[in-house]
């Protein structure tokens, strides 16, 4: 579906990504997560074919998509904030949604209209931040496009329209299983829709894991100073540390087994799994950043 | 059949035909004003409605990389598709537009013709001392062509190497067009427009062409944001 090789890209002489490598085959929803300045715009951009690779292959269905006309045929991308002109209202950017996508689904394009409560004749520049927002994934969604990238699809929206968009986008997915790629800086907004996250750092991808095995990431032992540290001595993946008078509190980059359960009641630490936001922030923390 | 360049042509023809209704509804207040003005005044009220229509096609170059270039390729067109369909659509709102301008400067003339209008409108086809419509709206084409052609090419290159760039190509270019016209370009281009009319708008009307196909060279690889291929170099110099 999409693979990704050895892609380089720069900004004239700045560095913006540094050997990608990704593929993947299925029809699966996947998060793109990083800190801000990482790549993820730039990975995106690229994915959708609005700038060329420096080095690298990009293959998405079999084309390149950079300047490839048949590109819009496979890829919808919706940026954060998406251009629309002034003189849009809400049907006037669903018809040019449905002449820019092949597959396009007019019918299913109302019905999100309708569910989201969008005004079809207010321009859309009048729209409020999540109004926007909600007018991206409507055009997103009824694109039907086999590769659907979304960069912060539910930035403005409150709980309520938040759980909206989580709803339809699984509902259209398990009817027309297709390439759904999430980005966003809130790693919770999107992990609960996420089979597989992908990590951004220091402008490659870091990883790219199931969200389950990724959420067991990140232990946190508290407790007494001397028994943290002799717990953690030896362990060569410390994120954070923090120390409170005799107490310590020591984030480790690895996972709950029994093994740690045994050492942790017979030393009287306490041992937790941290946020998935919290384990990917102080991941890619840099050295100096934690100390 | 779903066509690619359907989008995108659709988009710059669905923009251009607001840009229209919106010009030729001021040519017409215009040309309602002058009337009622002509009226008031007397019979000598002499007018000019071709600066909306000469304007928008002067001042939208300057628009299109800030509007609809995002806009078609934020759906998906390519940037190729994008400089055609804009090439092809806006030459076709050009004759559009022309004509319409012509229609009503040929009716306000047979009015005034049969005393039914006090109003003279001034016409860029009046220099070729010849009352042919059709040469009257050939050169109105020609001239639009000229504008739209020429200030397309200023854009691109604006877009493409960023303001400063720009200014000092503008510098070193305007200096040797300088140095030619004080030398033997102004009484060429004097001669041309005196005993050569004909051809001088058609010179200008290639050279309009010409701009077109320069800025779909430049522009069919071009930044997403202006002077964005030359980013990392201004950092670099900073």
């Amino acid at each position: 579906m999409i693979k990704i090789q050895g892609l380089d890209f720069n900004y004239g002489s700045t560095l913006a990504l540094k050997n990608v490598n990704l593929v993947e085959e299925e029809p699966i929803i996947m998060g793109l997560w990083g800190r801000n300045g990482a790549g993820k715009t730039t990975l995106m951009k690229l994915l959708a074919g609005l700038e060329k690779p420096k080095n690298g292959v990009i293959d998405i269905h079999g084309i390149s998509p950079y300047n490839h006309s048949e590109g819009m045929k496979y890829i919808a991308y919706m940026q954060e904030n998406h251009p629309f002109s002034e003189f849009w209202n809400v049907k006037d950017a669903l018809m040019f949604g449905a002449y820019f996508n092949p597959n396009w689904d007019q019918q299913y394009a109302e019905e999100l209209v309708e569910l989201f409560e969008l005004p079809k004749k207010k321009l859309i520049r009048k729209f409020s931040k999540g109004m926007q927002t909600m007018i991206k994934i409507v055009i997103g969604l009824a694109s039907k496009a086999p590769v659907t990238i979304m960069d912060e699809p539910t930035n403005g929206l409150d709980a309520f329209r938040r759980k909206q968009f989580y709803d339809v986008l699984l509902e259209t997915y398990e009817d027309h299983p297709r390439l759904f790629i999430l980005s966003s800086h809130h790693i919770e907004e999107i992990e609960p829709l996420c089979e597989k996250i992908a990590v951004i750092h220091n402008k490659t991808l870091a990883s790219y894991t199931d969200t389950e095995e990724l959420k067991r990431r990140g232990l946190m032992l508290t407790g007494p100073v001397e028994e943290v540290q002799k717990l953690v001595q030896s362990h060569h993946q410390i994120l954070q540390q923090k120390k409170l008078r005799n107490q310590m509190q020591v984030m480790i980059d690895d996972v709950i087994t029994d093994e740690w359960h045994t050492i942790a009641n017979a030393n009287k630490v306490r041992l937790e799994n941290v946020s998935l936001q919290d384990y990917l922030v102080q991941k890619t923390m840099t050295q100096e950043g934690r100390d | 059949m779903f066509s690619t360049f359907n989008g995108p042509f659709k988009l710059m023809f669905e923009d251009l035909k607001k840009q229209t209704i919106i010009i030729l509804s001021i040519t017409v207040s215009i040309l309602i004003l002058f009337s009622i003005s002509g009226y008031l005044i007397g019979e000598n009220f002499t007018g000019a409605i071709f600066g909306p229509i000469y304007g928008f096609f002067l001042i939208y170059p300057f628009l299109l990389y800030n509007k609809t270039y995002k806009y078609v390729l934020s759906l998906g067109g390519t940037r190729r598709q994008y400089l055609l369909s804009t090439i092809i659509n806006t030459v076709l709102f050009i004759f559009i537009n022309t004509a319409f301008l012509n229609v009503m400067y040929q009716l306000n003339l047979y009015l005034s013709e049969n005393n039914g209008n006090p109003v003279h409108l001034q016409h860029v086809g009046l220099l070729f001392q010849s009352d042919n419509p059709v040469l009257y709206w050939w050169a109105d084409v020609v001239l639009c062509v000229f504008l739209f052609g020429v200030l397309l090419l200023v854009n691109s290159l604006w877009f493409y190497l960023g303001t400063i760039r720009l200014l000092i190509g503008i510098t070193i270019f305007g200096g040797i067009l300088v140095v030619w016209f004080t030398n033997e370009g102004m009484g060429k281009i004097i001669d041309l427009f005196i005993n050569h009319l004909l051809t001088f708008i058609h010179i200008l009307g290639f050279a309009g062409l010409c701009g077109m196909a320069l800025s779909y060279l430049i522009m069919r690889n071009g930044p997403l944001e202006r002077g964005g291929h030359l980013v990392g170099i201004r950092l670099k110099n900073n």
